[in-house]
């Protein structure tokens, strides 16, 4: 990216002013390197966000960001609804409350190590991945709506996890305002046989070693010690949350026009909120996100089936769950007045700091854990929220690595046997149906998480607490 | 990136794929029976100029799907095939089972995106892949079907499913020669 369009505002901001159609300024968090090897695209799409109508403060990127749909993927802008504010289906992305959940196993490395390939082993089997797969959960029009209203609550009244799991996810398990009535029929059945299930692409299940921790007074918060074994999850709403998305982008496009939105890119694709098309949006969504949170509960309870299996004693509990692609309904300080606003991220994380009253009691003094993904191979990072982030970025930070490279590109660089058996090589075992898949999500395809982790830490985000290091992953 | 077509196609002549190379130093490609390599590859690989054909495009996170034909309907068909190459290698999918499928929308490029979208429902909600297709285009309506198999994981060695055809880089267009162009982004 040219860096001569910003104005640098210290080593990790750049700003753009207001010029054009901007309502308020764009603001990116990256170093020099990051923003250089950033696609131009980036300022394109962050400076179109920044001119949608009711935007607050300003349009915002993470330090991952990269080309989007509509929005930039690591993306975050806040709107009101009093002030003709707007919902974008593109600005949620596809996937609804795609997110990570991490979970403690108990279990030391060492202790791990010989049952390696027998948990491996055990979780492929249990838990359903890749195109193709099927769910062993069926639901009837009833019951998907009851799920679709009560979200990982709902997985937990039929006995996929327990009330603790409730306690460490984002809205206690269940989003509130969703409306199954406004999710169509279409979307229900695509979800019919997906419930459990992990997906492809990026999705992932993966047992990881603590490999070094940062702040030893968070991590003693957040239960984490070094060298213990974690299970980390990244999934999200399914074929319900994808069909949704297609049919609300559709919608979006043909009505801007009717409330005066004038679209510079058609998947910039919005609707105002107080408006029949983005209240109606607004209901779908949120069970979008109740179908993500159970989804991912249902998958905690075949995690922990599979590791009994082969260690009967051991206790799974969650660390947290944090959901990557929603808009919610926050309450923000702007201008030194609180007010409630719909903050959009999509790919980035939302990071409450210390003593905010939705994080865990457990956490709170700690802030809250924000979940970063690698890619098999690469390591994953978690962090806490911090005061600062709640005036940089309505509270938000990155949400991981970012693709280097497209699909095509490293389909010709890698194979996939070789991957796998090269990460076995370094000790990850890798298990998938689909050796093309695997070369596709080669971890060389992949930007440097580190980098973009440590971009987030010094800008001020939030603050690193510990690395970890894939042992075993599971890729649909 | 790809949004001006005729200049894109004009580059294109010139600049025509490089998989013919590819095709005579075998070092470069990947072995036959490797499950990795794709469709995409081989493909690519007939001349330009070709009356009709598909390719895929790059975008960062996902992919890009374009089909070029002497007729709309036809370019439609070579952008559904792109689509199926995303997540195997089309010759390798049987035509045994057809599905019927209609599509409405304003314009031209929002029936591309309808049309795909459609072909995405279907092979989710029956767990089938599509390797023959048949497009009808009157006004704002579209008629078609697909022929395909059901996934056989083994055999198909899915890549990865796709969540949903978007408008990044959407464009339905002529080209100066006349063929018809239909391309978008699909995101998986």
């Amino acid at each position: 990216m040219d860096l001569n369009l910003f104005t640098r505002y210290d080593t990790m901001q750049w700003h753009i002013a207001p010029t054009g159609a901007m309502r308020v300024p764009a603001v990116i968090y990256a170093d020099e390197p990051l923003m250089r090897a950033m696609d131009h695209k980036v300022y394109e799409q962050i400076t179109n966000v920044a001119g949608l109508p009711g935007i607050v403060g300003a349009a915002y990127a993470m330090p991952d960001a990269h080309w989007g749909y509509g929005f930039p993927i690591g993306g975050v802008a806040a709107f009101d609804p009093d002030e003709g504010g707007v919902i974008s289906a593109g600005g949620v992305g596809f996937d609804i409350s795609c997110g990570v959940r991490t979970l403690h196993t108990g279990l030391d490395a060492a202790q791990i190590k010989p049952l390696k390939e027998r948990i491996a082993d055990a979780l492929y089997h249990t838990v359903p991945a890749g195109l193709g797969s099927t769910g062993h959960i069926h639901l009837t029009t009833p019951q998907m709506d009851a799920m679709l209203k009560g979200g990982a609550e709902w997985a937990v009244r039929r006995g996929y996890g327990t009330a603790e799991d409730l306690e460490r996810t984002e809205e206690h398990g269940c989003m509130a305002g969703a409306e199954p009535g406004e999710v169509s029929d279409k979307a229900k059945k695509r979800q019919q046989d997906e419930m459990g299930t992990l997906g492809s692409g990026n999705h992932y299940l993966e047992l990881q070693r603590v490999a070094e921790v940062y702040d030893s007074a968070i991590a003693d918060a957040y239960g984490l010690v070094l060298d213990e074994v974690v299970v980390s999850i990244h999934c999200g709403s399914r074929g319900l949350g994808h069909q949704i998305g297609t049919e609300f982008l559709k919608r979006m496009a043909i009505s801007a026009s009717q409330y005066g939105i004038r679209l510079p890119d058609r998947e910039l694709a919005c609707a105002p909120l107080n408006s029949p098309v983005g209240k109606a949006y607004l209901g779908a969504m949120r069970a979008g996100i109740n179908c993500a949170l159970a989804n991912r509960q249902i998958i905690t309870h075949l995690t922990r089936e599979a590791f009994a299996r082969v260690i009967p004693d051991a206790q799974l509990t969650l660390l947290y769950d944090v959901s990557h692609n929603t808009c919610k309904l926050e309450e923000h300080v702007t201008d030194g007045q609180p007010r409630r606003l719909f903050v959009h991220r999509k790919g980035a994380t939302r990071a409450f700091g210390p003593g905010h009253p939705d994080v865990p009691a457990a956490l709170r003094d700690a802030g809250q854990p924000v979940l970063i993904g690698g890619s098999m191979g690469t390591c994953s990072y978690i962090l806490a929220g911090t005061d600062a982030s709640e005036t940089l970025a309505f509270s938000s930070a990155c949400h991981g690595a970012g693709r280097a490279m497209s699909r095509r590109q490293a389909t010709r660089q890698w194979r996939g046997r070789s991957l796998v058996d090269e990460l076995a090589q370094r000790g990850i075992l890798i298990r998938s149906p689909s050796m093309r898949g695997v070369a596709e999500e080669a971890p060389g395809a992949y930007k440097d998480v580190s980098a973009v982790v440590d971009a987030a830490h010094q800008a001020g985000l939030a603050r690193k607490v510990a690395r970890l290091e894939p042992l075993a992953c599971i890729k649909g | 990136m790809h949004r001006d077509l005729p200049a894109y196609h004009a580059w294109r002549v010139m600049n025509p794929p490089q998989r013919n190379t590819a095709r005579i130093d075998n070092t470069v490609l990947l072995p036959a029976n490797d499950p990795a390599r794709i469709g995409t590859e081989l493909h690519m690989a007939m001349p330009e100029q070709a009356a009709q054909y598909w390719e895929h495009f790059e975008h960062q996170a996902d992919i890009g799907v374009r089909g070029v034909a002497p007729t709309l309907a036809g370019a439609f068909v070579q952008a559904a095939l792109a689509m199926t190459a995303v997540i195997t290698d089309p010759a390798g999918v049987r035509s045994t089972q057809r599905v019927d499928i209609e599509c409405e929308a304003p314009d031209a490029e929002l029936l591309l995106a309808d049309w795909l979208n459609a072909l995405i429902f279907e092979m989710s909600t029956r767990k089938l892949l599509f390797a023959r297709f048949e497009v009808h285009i009157t006004a704002h309506h579209l008629h078609g079907s697909a022929w395909g198999e059901s996934v056989e994981r083994d055999r198909h060695q899915p890549a990865v499913e796709i969540k949903g055809a978007t408008y990044t880089e959407l464009s339905v267009a002529q080209l100066p020669d006349q063929r018809w162009c239909a391309q978008c982004v699909v995101d998986v």
